[in-house]
């Protein structure tokens, strides 16, 4: 616009004027762009999830193109989700949601411990490397969720088969994760820690498990996805109790808004152990950041 | 590990020669450092090669001893080695040996439904993947657009689909091929997507400078460059395609390798449904190495030898 204007100024004067800064302008440009500029593609994102359910809702629950019965309006979802929810709901399910939760608790624990320690003895000595590191690759590469009808078959219907099969899913990220990145600590830190004189535990306390710590963190953020899988597996091959098993029963009486419903619920605690563990990444090691490209756009 | 930066840190020095003839490095006779440190910091490849093996016969004695000899554990829960040997044999024997002929099946049947479901939902997996990867990965408003979709979509644990994908799409392979694709796709896409962010800028200016077209950048530079990253997605995908596999015919599935495992144990024969497991362990590494070969010959500078 000014620069319109300016061309006019001076076909029109006598050309000698100088051309007037319109500061507002560019102060304007240079400020940091407003609230709504800043979060353009947040608000987006939010008007086309909506337009979405809206589609949804409309294709599904007014004009019924689909039966209900396999593909229910949103409405019907939120609607049985809400009913679900402990406190709130007319049909509580907190027994299933404890027990599956629980387990998973359980599970992954176990998982955390031993994978730490099986990850630490590899990573750090050279025994172990030589003789664990061949069993754990061996191990990693069979399907360990398709042992989950024989752990049924040795631990029974109860907990024990489920953390069981969630250990199984979940220990090997920590333990791969663990020794890789005991194996890459940069050599020159532990040198450096020799020559101002640390002990072997100064070393181990101070230069090494700090070095391993992101790698642990980053194995078990990768466990908790392979774990709340693991719940999934345990309770559809056999369960009385827990989240798969009102997947599976409601999935088998027709009523897909109840599975989806529990399929949010999952979501949303997959999503929020993560969360945990990303903070507690950020919190105890806020000097490693991941490089992720697709996230940083 | 060590085996690297030795090559590397030999060919910094020969470098550093070339660059400065008669220089104070190579002046310096090197003196051969005698091998130190404990046994097992100075075995050789073939030595240690030969020590992994060694440990595992004597996994294997002990577990066949201890299982097979003295029952510590009841053998139908832990099957041992020659029982997984013999598992081979009651799914492949005929007639009397056979244990799936009672159900007017034989093996083929089972493996030829998980070979075509896998093939399909791998398939469905690359054909969505790959393009929509691409598309999200050049064009901001594309990932903008669909990137929390698509994220959300893949915090959904695949297995939870399982029981919906029945009622969706009935008991035959259709359900599978859905939970296979499904789980197949988002390591291609996101892979896949992250492949142009990693394009080198420099190189798509110089091209634009040279009057590339946007398809010619395209075709010729940011395809190329990506290709690595829809490798590793490609590879990751075979093995999650088989997972899923296994498992979505372990949860309502009458035909496959999976409805076969639970058929084997619920029959007590878990030495069969061990073998069963091998067997999909045998595909699976068999894959996975043919996807590592074709992709040092298809990128060889970001696979080869010489590089990473």
């Amino acid at each position: 616009m000014s620069v319109t204007e300016n061309t006019e100024q001076a076909t029109v004067g006598v050309g000698l004027d100088p051309p007037e800064i319109d500061h507002e302008a560019i102060a304007a440009k240079l400020a940091r762009p407003g609230f709504f500029k800043r979060n353009v593609w947040s608000f987006v994102f939010v008007v086309e999830l909506i337009a979405i359910f809206a589609v949804w809702q409309f294709i599904a629950g007014t004009l019924e193109w689909f039966n209900p019965k396999f593909v229910p309006p949103p409405s019907d979802v939120f609607t049985e989700l809400w009913n679900m929810l402990p406190l709130v709901g007319d049909d509580p399910i907190t027994e299933h949601i404890v027990f599956s939760v629980r387990n998973f608790i359980v599970g992954y624990i176990i998982a955390a411990v031993v994978g730490i320690s099986i990850g630490l003895l590899i990573g750090a000595t050279k025994v172990g490397e030589l003789l664990l590191s061949p069993l754990v690759w061996t191990a990693y590469a069979v399907p360990r969720s398709a042992l989950a009808p024989v752990i049924v078959l040795v631990w029974g219907l109860g907990m024990s088969s489920k953390v069981v099969i969630i250990f199984l899913l979940a220990v090997f990220p920590v333990i791969v994760n663990t020794m890789e990145g005991a194996r890459h600590v940069e050599t020159s830190l532990l040198n450096a820690g020799k020559v101002f004189g640390a002990s072997r535990t100064q070393q181990m306390r101070k230069v090494f498990l700090p070095a391993v710590l992101p790698f642990m963190l980053i194995g078990l953020r990768i466990a908790v996805v392979r774990g709340y899988i693991g719940v999934l597996i345990g309770e559809l091959v056999g369960s009385f109790k827990g989240l798969g098993t009102i997947l599976r029963t409601s999935a088998f009486n027709f009523e897909t808004s109840v599975s989806l419903a529990v399929v949010i619920i999952l979501v949303v605690f997959a999503n929020i152990t993560m969360l945990g563990v990303s903070f507690a990444k950020k919190k105890l090691a806020p000097w490693h950041s991941e490089e992720d490209v697709l996230k940083s756009r | 590990m060590s085996d690297t930066t030795e090559t590397r840190s030999v060919t910094l020095a020969s470098s550093d020669e070339a660059a400065r003839p008669g220089g104070r490095l190579s002046d310096q006779p090197r003196l051969e450092q005698p091998p130190r440190g404990e046994w097992w910091e100075r075995i050789t490849v073939w030595q240690r090669a030969l020590l992994v093996l060694l440990e595992f016969l004597g996994i294997f004695v002990i577990w066949q001893v201890a299982i097979g000899t003295f029952e510590l554990v009841n053998p139908i829960f832990m099957p041992t080695p020659t029982d997984v040997i013999e598992g081979f044999g009651q799914l492949f024997g005929s007639g009397d040996k056979s244990v799936i002929s009672a159900t007017d099946q034989d093996i083929w049947v089972h493996i030829k439904r998980s070979a075509y479901s896998y093939t399909v939902g791998y398939s469905i997996g690359v054909m969505i993947g790959i393009p929509f990867g691409l598309l999200i990965g050049t064009s901001r408003v594309a990932y903008k657009l669909t990137g929390p979709l698509v994220w959300s979509l893949y915090a959904v644990p695949w297995v939870a689909l399982r029981p919906m994908a029945t009622v969706w799409f009935g008991f035959e392979a259709a359900p599978v091929i859905f939970i296979v694709s499904f789980a197949s796709l988002f390591p291609i896409l996101l892979n896949t997507a992250a492949g142009p962010q990693t394009v080198d800028k420099s190189l798509l200016r110089s091209a634009e400078v040279f009057g590339a077209s946007k398809l010619d950048r395209f075709r010729k530079i940011i395809l190329p460059s990506s290709l690595p990253f829809i490798l590793i997605g490609l590879r990751q995908a075979i093995i999650i395609a088989m997972i899923s596999l296994l498992v979505a015919e372990i949860v309502g599935s009458s035909k496959g390798l999976g409805a076969l495992i639970v058929l084997m144990t619920s029959n007590f024969r878990s030495g069969a449904a061990f073998a069963v497991i091998v067997m999909a362990v045998t595909v699976t590494i068999i894959l996975g190495q043919g996807a590592r070969y074709a992709a040092e010959k298809l990128a060889p500078w970001h696979f080869g030898h010489k590089g990473r």
